[in-house]
């Protein structure tokens, strides 16, 4: 830094590196499964990536000087209204295709070449096993009702504590605690007792 | 993670796993994506002035009530001085009509002329007219001179 150069000591710099390395550090930690969150809802991986990628910008714009212990109930919030606007755009979308008379198949995507290529590492049948109760649960997820999704997502996957999780849902404790049972009951009478603990 | 419901300690365990596994198992491009925009995110919050103005936007309403009033009157003023300026730089039809203003006013206040319309002398008229349609000698001030000179030889020999 050009201060530190000049031997200057600049309090509000330094606040402000530190502030940024923080941000930096609870951005990095909670993307990726903030990624996964968003994919389960949206079903689409750069729907997800644009999710959770506007709602890191949002949260470093508008909230980045707010304290960090609030950041990750708004970052939540923020990545849940983004989810929401792109499902309803989603909906009418498909609406306003519905109507026209040839519309492409969304199935006719280019598919990514690397994402496709076969990889040398062998799958061993634990990954496989591990594969399969993935893909189960993806789809019991995907079933979920939106909010069940989300209490259930935020609680069990991002960790969040039942306040937390009330603050980044927009409704109250009961709610939560209400919306997280369902869920559970809901994907213990779909899956049963998974076998293949990872 | 406090549990809040009993009975399902060991299921949520099972999901909690699978699902952390399926976090590690996130694709490399997606991830390198995911690191991009945490970049510009940050690069967004450090951004002079970016963050201030939407501070003041969104989170203190009441510095907002303040800046309003002052952004209106400055474009309100900018609005006025647009509209009133080419006005401002035509100063001829004013002069002008201010100027025939005078004219006529001094016309009506000319006993002499009234004079003379009352006698019903047209000589002073045709004189005038005559005056007028001959060319003024060069450089000199002649209409205001001669007319004022045939008025007063008329007023005079009258």
């Amino acid at each position: 830094m050009p201060a530190a150069s000049h031997g200057d000591v600049d309090l509000s710099d330094s606040s402000s590196n530190a502030r940024r390395r923080a941000l930096s550090q609870f951005l990095a930690g909670v993307e990726v499964r903030a990624f996964r969150i968003a994919q389960t809802a949206l079903r689409h991986e750069d729907d997800a990536l644009d999710a959770v990628q506007d709602a890191m910008l949002q949260l470093a714009r508008a909230y980045s000087e707010r304290p960090a212990q609030e950041w990750p109930p708004l970052f939540y919030r923020i990545l849940e209204n983004r989810i929401r606007d792109m499902q309803r755009r989603r909906t009418v979308r498909n609406r306003v295709m519905s109507w026209l008379p040839f519309r492409p198949d969304p199935d006719e995507e280019e598919p990514d070449p690397i994402a496709g290529a076969a990889s040398d590492e062998p799958l061993p049948v634990r990954r496989l096993e591990i594969d399969e109760s993935m893909a189960a649960l993806q789809q019991a997820l995907e079933a979920l009702p939106r909010r069940q999704q989300q209490a259930f997502m935020l609680r069990t996957l991002e960790g969040l504590d039942v306040a937390q999780t009330a603050l980044a849902m927009g409704c109250s404790e009961g709610s939560v605690k209400t919306h997280y049972f369902r869920a559970l009951q809901t994907l213990r009478a779909t899956l049963g007792d998974l076998h293949h603990e990872p | 993670m406090s549990r809040d419901l009993n009975g399902t300690t060991g299921f949520e365990r099972q999901l909690q796993a699978l699902l952390q596994d399926s976090v590690q198992r996130v694709s490399g491009h997606a991830r390198s994506r995911l690191n991009q925009a945490r970049h510009a995110a940050l690069a967004e919050a450090v951004r002079p002035g970016r963050g201030n103005l939407l501070r003041r936007l969104t989170t203190r309403g009441g510095r907002r009530l303040l800046w309003m009033p002052a952004a209106g009157a400055v474009a309100a003023g900018v609005l006025v001085a647009v509209l009133l300026w080419p006005r401002a730089h035509q100063p001829y039809p004013a002069a002008e009509a201010s100027h025939a203003t005078v004219e006529d006013l001094d016309l009506l206040a000319d006993r002499d002329g009234m004079g003379l319309l009352q006698s019903g002398d047209g000589q002073f008229y045709e004189w005038a007219m005559a005056q007028s349609d001959k060319s003024p000698p060069a450089g000199s001030d002649g209409p205001d001179k001669g007319s004022g000179a045939g008025r007063g030889g008329d007023t005079n020999s009258g």
